[in-house]
């Protein structure tokens, strides 16, 4: 039988998945900028941390929560409708909130294999108990689990970070076949769709960077995969993340923040399309 | 120490290129599959009235029988050959509620082979039933089997079936083998037929 995913969430509601089966790729690090970005375009976003390293928390200047305070709460069974989220960076922005991940989602993921709803977990809480921001944010851990395959399935969109670098793209190749496997076994209609790769951590200086940068849009073309703007490396990214902050906020005058334009500007504007879609029908 | 040579990404992406396309070819089934359908419900109305014309004509010359499902066998000149797995669903549904409605018909051969009712038989081996009450076609020759299976079948045929059907029928009229049988002159006349069709649906 079809499981046809239901779902109550706002029309404009956006649910990005943030998936790469590599460390290092720099999932956090587009999460975080994406969602200080969008706030500062007037979105209302929520950063879901399903990674158990809690990497988020500290890329948000945050302190470790109690496990009821985290993302595993929300996916107990007797889960009733209060979102454990906290502010981000709140004297800057009111508009960014994060549901706070940690250790014991090990714990919840090996829960999750003998869940009759599993994979469709996260999604029946969005359904059941529905956020009321623009834009979530699912920031997943470096391996292709049941924590990133819950996130696929309650996601509207996948994002793909990768590093310029050879075990990185052929991780982000396998994840495509993982995509497209998951998608149909699991029946998501409608499929997520692949909104992209941003290729992260660019050193112009290095010779293999400027090559795989430049042969990466040919081979995703071809799949007609968007490939973003590339990410700067720079050690301030690093330090901003060590204080808890967006580059944005950290170092204002950066010019790495820049980088992030394209796809800030590509979310707005989906968004924006669905916004109107919604206002045609009303009328 | 050997040269360094620029990474080459090609090859890590052939895989996921196939799976990509064997997901949108599955998409693309599916598609179509739901478009036969549609085009074949759309034109069944006077098929349904002439094989119930037959039916009841057999019934009052040989009576109804009780067919066992293993004497039954499929037809391969059944012109429909696309079956849509909801669509054997939904029959099986409607046969296990309602059971059998109207007898399936049959040819008297060297065994009893299909020539309305595959749908019907396909649900009811699902059902795991044993029987499906049926009227036998005696004589095929006399009644032009394959007059029957153009004329009757064709109206609710898709225009790719219909094709294949036509093809099949020139093939064993002149021992000519189907494939070389010319196909342009009836493949875009009947690509020409199915644009309209789907002008007159869409």
């Amino acid at each position: 039988m079809m499981h046809k995913q239901e779902s109550t969430k706002p029309d404009m509601q956006i649910r990005l998945a943030v998936i790469s089966n590599a460390g290092g790729s720099g999932k956090t690090t587009l999460s975080v900028h994406l969602a200080y970005e969008m706030a500062h375009r007037k979105f209302n976003v929520a950063l879901m941390d399903l990674d158990p390293q809690g990497s988020l928390t500290l890329f948000c200047g945050l302190n470790p929560p109690e496990p009821e305070n985290t993302l595993a709460a929300v996916l107990k069974d007797n889960f009733a409708g209060n979102w454990p989220l906290t502010n981000c960076w709140d004297e800057y922005t009111n508009k960014v909130a994060i549901c706070q991940g940690g250790m014991v989602l090990t714990q919840t993921a090996d829960e999750l294999v003998l869940h009759k709803r599993g994979a469709y977990l996260l999604g029946d809480c969005l359904t059941d108990h529905p956020l009321s921001h623009d834009l979530i944010i699912f920031d997943c851990p470096a391996t292709l689990g049941p924590l990133p395959l819950m996130a696929l399935a309650a996601s509207t969109h996948i994002v793909i970070p990768v590093q310029l670098e050879p075990k990185s793209i052929q991780g982000a190749a396998h994840l495509i076949e993982w995509y497209y496997f998951h998608c149909k076994h699991l029946r998501l209609n409608p499929t997520p769709e692949i909104l992209g790769f941003v290729p992260n951590q660019y050193d112009s200086r290095r010779a293999a960077h400027r090559q795989i940068l430049e042969s990466l849009p040919q081979q995703l073309e071809a799949m007609n995969i968007r490939a973003f703007p590339a990410i700067r490396d720079s050690a301030e990214f690093v330090n901003a993340s060590g204080q808890g902050l967006p580059l944005h906020i950290y170092r204002p005058t950066h010019s790495a923040k820049s980088d992030f334009k394209e796809i800030a500007e590509h979310l707005a504007s989906l968004m924006r399309k669905e916004n109107q879609k919604k206002s045609k029908k009303s009328t | 120490m050997p040269a360094r040579k620029a990474p080459d990404i090609t090859n890590y992406f052939s895989a996921a290129k196939q799976s990509q396309q064997l997901s949108e070819a599955e998409a693309e089934i599916q598609r179509l599959k739901a478009e036969i359908e549609q085009l074949r419900n759309a034109g069944s109305t006077e098929l349904e009235t002439q094989l119930a014309a037959l039916r009841s004509q057999l019934e009052s010359t040989s009576g109804v029988l009780s067919i066992s499902l293993d004497q039954i066998q499929p037809n391969a000149e059944q012109p429909r050959q696309t079956f849509l797995d909801e669509s054997i669903e939904s029959m099986s549904r409607s046969l296990d509620k309602d059971g059998q409605l109207e007898p399936i018909i049959l040819i008297q051969r060297e065994n009893l082979v299909l020539f309305d009712g595959e749908r019907r038989w396909r649900s009811a081996k699902n059902l795991g039933w044993q029987a499906l009450q049926a009227v036998i076609i005696p004589e095929p020759a006399a009644l032009h089997r394959k007059a029957l299976l153009t004329s009757l079948h064709r109206e609710d045929l898709n225009p790719l079936d219909k094709a294949e059907a036509i093809v099949r029928e020139l093939s064993d009229n002149t021992g000519l083998s189907p494939g070389d049988i010319p196909r342009d002159a009836f493949y875009s006349s009947t690509a020409i037929e199915y644009s309209e069709t789907n002008e007159c649906c869409g």
